[in-house]
């Protein structure tokens, strides 16, 4: 691992890179993030920004790369791995390119060290590589591209595999669902992205009291994702609307009527209630030592209904 | 004191170490692999348990919020039947573990109610709470009735969007 001392950091290229990172829409699992050193001259950003993002496309064969400075200054304030890992798994990336650009001291080199890493835990996926690069051939893209082109084929055994199969998430609005895929059952919802061949699928998810889902998917390298929304089998749709309707009767029957309150029936039920309830509390508290001990927690009887 | 004593013998019976062990919920958060946002622990001040019957059975009996655990949950049921228990951040604190880059905790229940109950399994759904907002939530899950002693019942907690920057806050 190298750890040469490197100046201090801040973000006075990011603008510059904002351009070329707006452009990238499209999902991008690999993200390349910039860290420049505080100094940095316009010249050197600009020729980086153009020259590292193609060089390194140029290693990621079916895998987009995406120029992510709008990670440059979470990342610069990250102490630690699994802090830059989070910030990159957040930005919807399965890997990161860090560059770290340090000015020249006097009239020495430009100091540039690359980094891989992986989203979540942050961890590099190899040893970074650090390279210097002459201050006056920092300033033109085409240059440092040649002069990058071993930093980059160093990197590229580090850059995440090209992926092979496609994944499907099914996202569905109930967990304990059962989902098939091509008939075959792939487990109950929520279900971590499954992996498939490109082509095309059907998509069966069925729960208990829900109309079943049925949905042909065409997947691609990119990957998919499925919103499922179950909605209710139409008895128990019926049942809904049966239950609502029986609210609504009890609710107009057990309004109470247009007298002053202390002469209503159900305040006084209350009161007393009240006071049973506060007084089991107090017995309860009392004998249990102030409720410590159980670890467990008691679900009450569920009333049998219809 | 000869009042008290059939309920310390309830109590006792209930609380005995004797009995099948507990039905245990898993609850997990998200580390937004599946859906949303990733959750840290210090962000979660309390954890909030809700079953619900199913539309054809009766409702929970209403109660009052009752503290338990020396004040590190409380339970109640809400006036719509629903059986509602509050994990607090002391309770949490102890027992939350690691789980991938996330937490997870196991939450002991059982009932009294017997297999033979003809009723239908309850709606299980959980919720992540800050300064009393509910910053994630569970999708509805069905939970086995009654809950199976000794058996886990997993329930994935997610962050949406737009809760994302308050499910990483550990302030």
């Amino acid at each position: 691992m190298v750890t040469r001392p490197m100046v201090p950091r801040a973000i006075f290229v990011a603008l510059l890179f904002s351009a070329t990172a707006a452009a990238q829409t499209a999902p991008a699992p690999v993200l390349f993030v910039p860290l420049p050193g505080e100094g940095l001259s316009e010249d050197v950003a600009h020729a980086v920004s153009e020259a590292v993002p193609q060089g390194l496309a140029s290693r990621l064969s079916r895998r987009e790369l995406r120029v992510a400075t709008e990670l440059t200054e979470p990342l610069l304030g990250c102490p630690d791995a699994p802090c830059r890992g989070q910030r990159l798994a957040e930005a919807g990336g399965t890997a990161g390119v860090l560059l770290t650009v340090s000015p020249p001291r006097g009239r020495g080199p430009i100091e540039m060290r690359f980094e891989v890493v992986d989203a979540v835990t942050g961890a590099p996926r190899g040893e970074a590589v650090e390279i210097e690069v002459p201050a006056d051939a920092a300033t033109d893209s085409a240059t440092l591209g040649e002069l990058l082109a071993p930093t980059f084929d160093a990197l590229a055994p580090q850059l995440p595999a090209p992926p092979s199969r496609a994944m499907l998430l099914v996202a569905a609005n109930l967990d304990g669902a059962t989902v098939q895929v091509d008939g075959e059952p792939r487990g109950e919802t929520p279900l971590p992205p499954l992996e498939l061949d490109p082509g095309t699928h059907t998509v069966t998810v069925t729960a208990r009291g829900y109309e079943p889902f049925n949905r042909s998917v065409e997947l691609s390298l990119e990957g998919t994702r499925l919103n499922v929304d179950l909605e209710p089998a139409a008895q128990t749709a019926e049942a809904m609307a049966r239950q609502d309707a029986a609210d609504a009767e009890d609710f107009v029957a057990n309004a109470p009527a247009d007298q002053p309150l202390r002469k209503q029936w159900w305040l006084w039920a209350a009161v007393g209630g009240g006071v049973v309830l506060i007084t089991t509390i107090a017995v309860v508290a009392a004998v249990a030592g102030g409720g410590g001990g159980a670890q467990r927690f008691e679900i009450p009887p569920i009333p049998e209904g219809m | 004191m000869g009042r008290r004593l059939p309920l310390l013998l309830l109590m006792f019976a209930q609380c005995g170490d004797g009995g099948p062990p507990p039905h245990l919920l898993r609850i997990v958060a998200d580390d937004g692999s599946l859906m949303g946002n990733s959750i840290i622990q210090a962000a979660v001040q309390e954890i909030e348990i809700i079953v619900v019957p199913d539309i054809n059975d009766g409702r929970f009996e209403p109660s009052e919020p009752r503290e338990i655990m020396g004040g590190d949950a409380e339970v109640r049921v809400s006036a719509a039947g629903e059986w509602v228990l509050k994990l607090r951040k002391r309770w949490i604190d102890e027992n939350a573990e690691p789980s991938g880059s996330t937490f997870q905790v196991m939450v002991p229940i059982y009932t009294e109610q017997g297999e033979d109950a003809m009723v239908r399994d309850p709606t299980l759904r959980v919720a992540f709470l800050r300064n009393g907002v509910r910053i994630a939530e569970s999708n509805p899950r069905f939970l086995q009735w009654p809950p199976p002693p000794g058996e886990v019942t997993v329930v994935n907690v997610f962050c949406p969007e737009m809760f994302r920057l308050q499910c990483l806050n550990n302030d």
